[in-house]
């Protein structure tokens, strides 16, 4: 009886699961960046739509990983040297609950927009399953550099890379 | 890279700060190895050596393919596993809960664990190996981040692959070893109690099962891990 009820368990839970829409990846290092809206936590909303403007700096976080908490320092120092010229920052929350994620937002003082990725759709298209990772975008809109990792020790790295795409 | 690199970097992962990251399986993978040789434990028409190398080395396998696979985003089979990573968990928390299941009727399938030895304690394994590679999310290492930059660009993505290839099974190395020291501690416990281990890993994997199948993995991964950083 008890066994029964367990996989019946199982099944209903299964079923209301469901299934879950496939998330093409679309990311390739020189192609057009994989287009997304983003709901930011200030309410307002992100586009990056493939059409030319300002370059990206976009980073996936969580806040129960290290090496993203570490990652923000730097982070902010990018913001404070690059602010002035054609570059957007953006961090994504991913792999998170959302509450969770807006408490980091907030715990960090972010100077730049941070928005939450429902159902990780963006970073899906991005191939990205770990944080921290980051993202350039060039200003026509062209995937220049995906980062896999903590950035906190590769400020001069970064740097060039942000200027490779002004 | 060399793959000595890869394979120490997979290796010593477990046993440095980085375990923090690895907690999103590693407790489950003990408890199933636990489990798993338990629900075996009476049957002495079984080889031991086979009994206690065999479930580990398919793990490994399982494990570092799809590890693998899931870092090599510049080939085809890698974009397709990441485009369906969502459902494939899903998919990955249903067998997880039909082990638990497994676990729960060991007493009462002890012939059928005779006769299917080579499910239980070969495909089990490795299509366990393959569940927990799609529900981790893995910590990106220096070794593993170098990895990753090589398996992003396609001209070296098939180089990223083979690395990621023996750094998946570097990590699975360091939880065979762990898995297997522990079967060693459990093995003089009087019999008693073994059942009642049995059943306390099928809860713990029942538990994974349900996490995954709901998507609430990252509440587990959110509060835990969240209490380390």
């Amino acid at each position: 009886m008890r066994i029964q009820s367990i996989t019946i368990l199982l099944i209903s839970l299964t079923i209301l699961a469901g299934c879950e829409e496939s998330i093409e990846m679309q990311a390739s290092i020189g192609q057009q960046a994989p287009p997304f809206t983003l709901q930011l936590t200030d309410g307002q909303t992100m586009k990056l739509d493939g059409q030319s403007g300002n370059a990206k700096a976009i980073t996936f976080m969580s806040s129960w990983c290290p090496c993203s908490n570490e990652s923000i320092p730097l982070l902010k120092r990018m913001h404070t040297q690059f602010k002035d010229q054609d570059i957007d920052f953006l961090m994504v929350g991913i792999q998170d609950p959302e509450n969770k994620f807006r408490q980091f937002v907030l715990d960090y003082d972010l100077p730049f927009p941070a928005g939450y990725d429902e159902g990780n759709k963006i970073a899906r298209s991005y191939g990205i399953n770990s944080p921290p990772t980051t993202v350039l975008v060039d200003k026509s809109g062209t995937l220049r550099r995906i980062y896999y990792g903590n950035i906190k020790d590769m400020e001069s790295d970064v740097f060039t890379w942000v200027e490779e795409i002004l | 890279m060399e793959w000595t690199t890869a394979l120490w970097g997979g290796f010593s992962s477990f046993f440095s700060i980085w375990q923090i990251c690895i907690l999103q399986i590693s407790p489950f993978f003990m408890v199933y190895i636990l489990g798993l040789y338990l629900t075996t434990d009476e049957d002495s028409r079984i080889n031991p050596g086979v009994r206690l190398l065999l479930p580990p080395a398919l793990y490994m396998i399982g494990f570092s393919i799809i590890y693998a696979l899931l870092s090599a985003r510049g080939i085809s089979a890698g974009r397709l596993l990441m485009s369906n990573i969502n459902n494939l968990r899903i998919a990955a928390g249903i067998f997880i809960g039909i082990i638990s299941l497994h676990f729960v009727l060991a007493a009462r399938l002890r012939d059928m664990n005779h006769l299917l030895w080579p499910i239980v304690l070969g495909l089990g394994p490795l299509l366990l190996g393959i569940s927990f590679a799609l529900i981790y999310s893995p910590c990106v290492t220096p070794t593993y981040a170098k990895i990753l930059q090589m398996s992003v660009a396609s001209e070296t993505a098939g180089q990223g692959a083979r690395l990621a290839l023996i750094y998946g099974l570097g990590m699975g190395l360091s939880f065979s070893v762990v898995g297997l020291a522990l079967i060693m501690i459990v093995r003089p416990m009087p019999a008693i109690y073994k059942p009642l281990l049995r059943n306390f890993s099928a809860a713990v994997l029942g538990v994974l099962a349900l996490m995954n199948i709901t998507g609430v993995m990252v509440y587990y991964k959110a509060f835990f891990l969240g209490l380390l950083v």
